[in-house]
Parts: structure tokens; C-alpha cells; sequence
């Protein structure tokens, strides 16, 4: 086994997550395999040039807004994939269950050099996360139309419904409610 | 012997400075993102007992009009959680300070505004109170929610602790209209290690 | 030598007088004050050589008792020590009179060069 010695190297490429080193003009200084391999762009062919000539659909002015606050505030900032679903669009391979089109992404900036005005972009792929949200989404849409056709149901019906759970009235129709009103109101009970 | 998790006046007197201090620089910083004038009020600090916790947001939080609510991991020896809340036209106001223009400002980019604020409020302000206690922090990526009810928030672990800590302060910005206020909050442990570090500062007066 | 101290803050308010007694040493008077009000009050009172004003402040704030204090006397030397440190806060302390502005933490250094600054004044 041969053991590369350039410690930097091995880690930014063997991580399970997408690493650049840009600055605030948005050019590319490092671009690690990760990205390589799921891009199809090279190192070599990015470095010293503008991500944007790559991705041209990146909102440049919020992207270089999160670079300059991380290194004003010397602190990183983010992209959370609550909002934003993704900062390189990067077609995903899945064949046979596939809910997205593109990656779904969670970003981090953080400063590098304040100096050079150099950022670190950590990408880390939060699609299966997304997937699993995007389908509870789905279901509790259905499990609320099911409650709508219900409620509707429920009083549709002449019938007076009431619905107990351990001795406790939990639910009933708009019958019910008017039949027991009136049933109080015939005993003089105050409603 | 359990450790003692309340502040003496003079331990919350120092704290409340240093927050000032840190909330300064924090304000600082946003004023000069957004190119206004932010005025500054006197952080308000308070223990209370953990069980107490939702009566108090209760309280604090007006929600009948629409409010955002940012929360945001603090990690390190003094670890809690931050938590930015404001209502929806004030971040509205605040993206249009960032340069959005009227039909550029959506949900998303609002939430994406109040992200990026209570980033920049919580990193200048822990920081800032880290540095003068000479200790690290580091920070998860914000979250947001809109909240119409304090039930909306679950902690379901809050029984673990005994008290929590809560530093609130307000970002007005008049002529902008804009108004939040940042909670921190904070448990036994990192009650215990503040106190430690806020004592070791009273005693060099 | 009469120095007037303002902050809501007993540790801050400490802090100055810890930086003071460094530099001057202990042939100086030094009167407390907790907000704007006392500290206008007193300084009508004593008549101090300085006056350190914080600016976030309960009852009156910083900016009130700077303009206040110059009212009442217009060669006031205040000098603001604050936690807000916007250009435009000093600014406007400034334009309002303000001798000087030292922000917080307070650096000795700078402490130092107001009073040396000061003390030509008097001469």
C-alpha cells in the first residue's frame, strides 16, 4: 500500500463530502474529488476560474454576500436545506426511486484566510434526508384529505355521531352537537 | 454536593456587561452589513427553573402577528441554544436592507434573511462572550419555523436540567422598522462553567 | 481631581475606576453614578474635571445627560465609554459634545491619551 505522505491531500480527497476553496471574486482555488467525480469537472480545468462559468444558475450575490460576512465575522455562515435546496445543481444518478432531480444540499462557508479574503464551501449531500421529508410531507397531505372526506361524511349524515375514547367524548358531527343543545334546552339546562 | 446553579447580583451584574459588550459588537456588525442605526438596549438576564421555561416564552413572545423564530446550536464548554425571533414585516425590511428588491422578497428569501441575522447576531455575540470568559465556541447551521404557538416548540429533555438561563436583547432599528430580540439560553453545566469564569473576573477588580 | 463615573453596571462602572486609579493613583476624588438623571444631578452638584458616561442606561440614556450636562455647562469635558460602538453612535456623541469616546473593554492606552489630553487643556 502506498501511503501518501501529503496528509492535506488524502483527507480533502477521500471525505464523503464536497470541499472549495474559493475567494470573495468567486474563483476556485481547490476543488476536491468528491466534486470531481460527481461534477465531471476537473480540478485542474477549475482552479483559477469563476465557479459561476461552471454553474451559471448560482445566486451570485447571495453566495458572495455568505463569503464576506463569514470572513468579516470570522465565523461560518450557511445555506440550510430548509431553504435552499442546493448551491451546485448536480443531476443525481438514482434510477429507480427518485423524488429530486438535483443533490440536495447543505452548505457551510467558513473563513480561511481573512487576508486573502479565502473561504472553505463545505457541501454535504442531505438528499436521502430530503427524500424522507419530502414523503412524510406527502403522506400528512393525504392523511389530512382523508380527514377532510371524513369530516365531511361525518356530517353529511342525519345521524347524530359521537365518537368516545375511554369514557371521554373525543369527536362528534354537527347533529349530535344540535340534538344534545336541543335536548338541554327542553330541560331548561342553560347552554 | 450538588453545584450551585443560581447567579449572586454581582455575578449577573458582570454578566449582563458582558453580554452588553458582546451584543455591542454584534450590533456592530449589522449595522454595518446593512448600512443603519440599530439602538441598543440593556440585555435582560434571568434564571429561571427549567419547568418554568415555556410560561416564560409564553410570555416574552408576542405571537398574534406572524413571527419567525431562528434557533441555533451553541457548542463548546458554554453550550445552549440561540434563538432569534421577529416578526414578518420587520424581516421583510431587513431584506430589502440587503438589496432584495419588492418582488424578489418571497418566504424563502425572508427565512434565508432571517437566517443569515441570527448567524451574525449569534456568532458576533457568543463569540464575543466566549472570548471574554477565554473560552471556544462553534456554531450548527441555524433552523427556522413560524410559530403562532409556543407549543409548537418541543423540548422533550427539558426535565434534565435543573435551571436554564435566558439573556434577551432587542434589535430595533427605528427608522427602518425593524425589531427582534435574541434569547440565549443555557443549562446547569454551562450555568456552573460561566459562573467559574465570571467570578475569576470579579476577583482581578 | 473630581471624576464623575456613569454606568448602570457596578462591574463596569469598577472597571473604570480600576483603569483610573492605575494611571492617576489615589489622589483622585471619584463620585458613582447609575443612569443619566444621577449623573446630571451629581455633576450639577460637584462640578467634576470629567465626566465618564456609558450610553445604554435606564431612566435617561448616555445621549440625554451628554446633551443635558453641556447645557447646563459647556465646557464639560464627558468623556463616553460604550458597548455601542456604531460610527454613528460616536459620531452623534460627538456632534452632541462628547469630549471623547472610548469603547468597551476599555484599553488602558487610549484611557491614558484622553487624560493626558485633558490635563494639557487644564494647563
Amino acid at each position: 500500500m502506498i501511503i501518501n505522505t501529503n496528509k492535506f491531500d488524502v483527507i480533502c480527497n477521500t471525505v464523503d463530502n464536497g470541499i472549495i476553496l474559493i475567494n470573495k471574486n468567486l474563483e476556485v482555488k481547490f476543488w476536491n474529488r468528491w466534486l470531481e467525480t460527481r461534477t465531471g469537472i476537473n480540478c485542474k480545468d477549475i482552479t483559477n476560474q469563476n465557479l459561476k462559468d461552471f454553474f451559471p444558475q448560482i445566486d451570485e450575490k447571495k453566495f458572495i454576500r455568505k463569503i464576506v460576512t463569514a470572513l468579516k465575522l470570522n465565523s461560518s455562515t450557511f445555506y440550510t436545506p430548509q431553504i435552499s435546496k442546493f448551491l451546485l445543481n448536480i443531476e443525481l444518478s438514482k434510477v429507480a426511486d427518485k423524488v429530486f432531480d438535483e443533490m440536495q444540499q447543505s452548505i457551510t462557508v467558513t473563513p480561511y484566510d481573512i487576508e486573502k479574503e479565502l473561504a472553505i464551501v463545505y457541501i454535504y449531500d442531505t438528499t436521502i434526508l430530503s427524500e424522507i421529508n419530502y414523503k412524510l410531507k406527502e403522506i400528512k397531505e393525504e392523511v389530512e384529505e382523508k380527514n377532510e372526506e371524513l369530516k365531511l361524511l361525518f356530517d353529511a349524515t342525519m345521524e347524530a355521531i359521537i365518537v368516545f375514547k375511554d369514557d371521554i367524548i373525543i369527536d362528534c358531527n354537527q347533529i349530535a352537537i344540535l340534538k344534545t343543545t336541543n335536548n338541554l334546552k327542553k330541560q331548561g339546562i342553560a347552554f | 454536593m450538588k453545584p450551585d446553579i443560581t447567579l449572586t447580583e454581582d455575578e449577573k451584574d458582570c454578566l449582563q456587561e458582558l453580554m452588553n459588550v458582546a451584543y455591542g459588537s454584534a450590533t456592530a456588525a449589522i449595522t454595518e452589513i446593512l448600512h443603519a442605526f440599530a439602538k441598543l438596549s440593556i440585555p435582560k438576564i434571568q434564571i429561571i427553573n427549567s419547568s418554568e421555561l415555556k410560561t416564560y416564552l409564553s410570555n416574552e413572545l408576542n405571537l398574534e402577528v406572524e413571527h419567525l423564530v431562528s434557533l441555533q446550536q451553541i457548542n463548546g464548554t458554554l453550550c445552549g441554544e440561540n434563538m432569534f425571533v421577529i416578526d414578518k414585516q420587520s424581516a421583510k425590511n431587513i431584506a430589502y436592507k440587503f438589496g432584495l428588491e419588492e418582488d424578489e422578497v418571497n418566504d424563502e428569501e425572508i427565512a434565508d434573511v432571517v437566517l443569515e441575522i441570527t448567524n451574525i447576531l449569534s456568532s458576533s455575540t457568543i463569540s464575543k462572550l466566549a472570548e471574554d470568559i477565554d473560552t471556544n465556541v462553534s456554531f450548527s447551521a441555524p433552523t427556522i419555523k413560524t410559530l403562532t404557538s409556543v407549543d409548537q416548540l418541543k423540548n422533550l429533555f427539558i426535565s434534565k436540567y435543573q435551571k436554564v438561563i435566558t439573556i434577551s436583547t432587542e434589535l430595533k432599528f427605528e427608522d427602518l422598522d425593524i425589531h427582534g430580540e435574541l434569547f440565549i439560553f443555557t443549562t446547569d453545566n454551562s450555568i456552573v462553567y460561566i459562573k467559574e469564569k465570571l467570578n475569576k473576573i470579579l476577583d482581578e477588580l | 481631581m473630581k471624576i464623575l463615573v456613569t454606568d448602570d453596571s457596578k462591574m463596569a462602572r469598577k472597571m473604570v475606576i480600576k483603569t483610573l486609579t492605575e494611571i492617576l493613583g489615589d489622589d483622585v476624588e471619584i463620585h458613582e453614578a447609575q443612569n443619566g438623571q444621577e449623573a446630571l444631578d451629581l455633576y450639577k452638584q460637584i462640578s467634576p474635571n470629567i465626566a465618564f458616561l456609558d450610553l445604554t442606561m435606564p431612566i435617561m440614556d448616555g445621549f440625554e445627560a451628554l446633551e443635558k450636562i453641556k447645557e447646563f455647562d459647556s465646557n464639560a469635558k464627558v468623556v463616553i465609554i460604550s458597548a455601542d460602538i456604531q460610527k454613528l453612535s460616536m459620531d452623534k456623541a460627538l456632534q452632541l459634545g462628547a469630549f471623547n469616546f472610548i469603547k468597551k473593554p476599555i484599553d488602558l492606552e487610549k484611557m491614558q491619551q484622553i487624560l493626558n489630553k485633558i490635563n494639557e487643556l487644564d494647563k
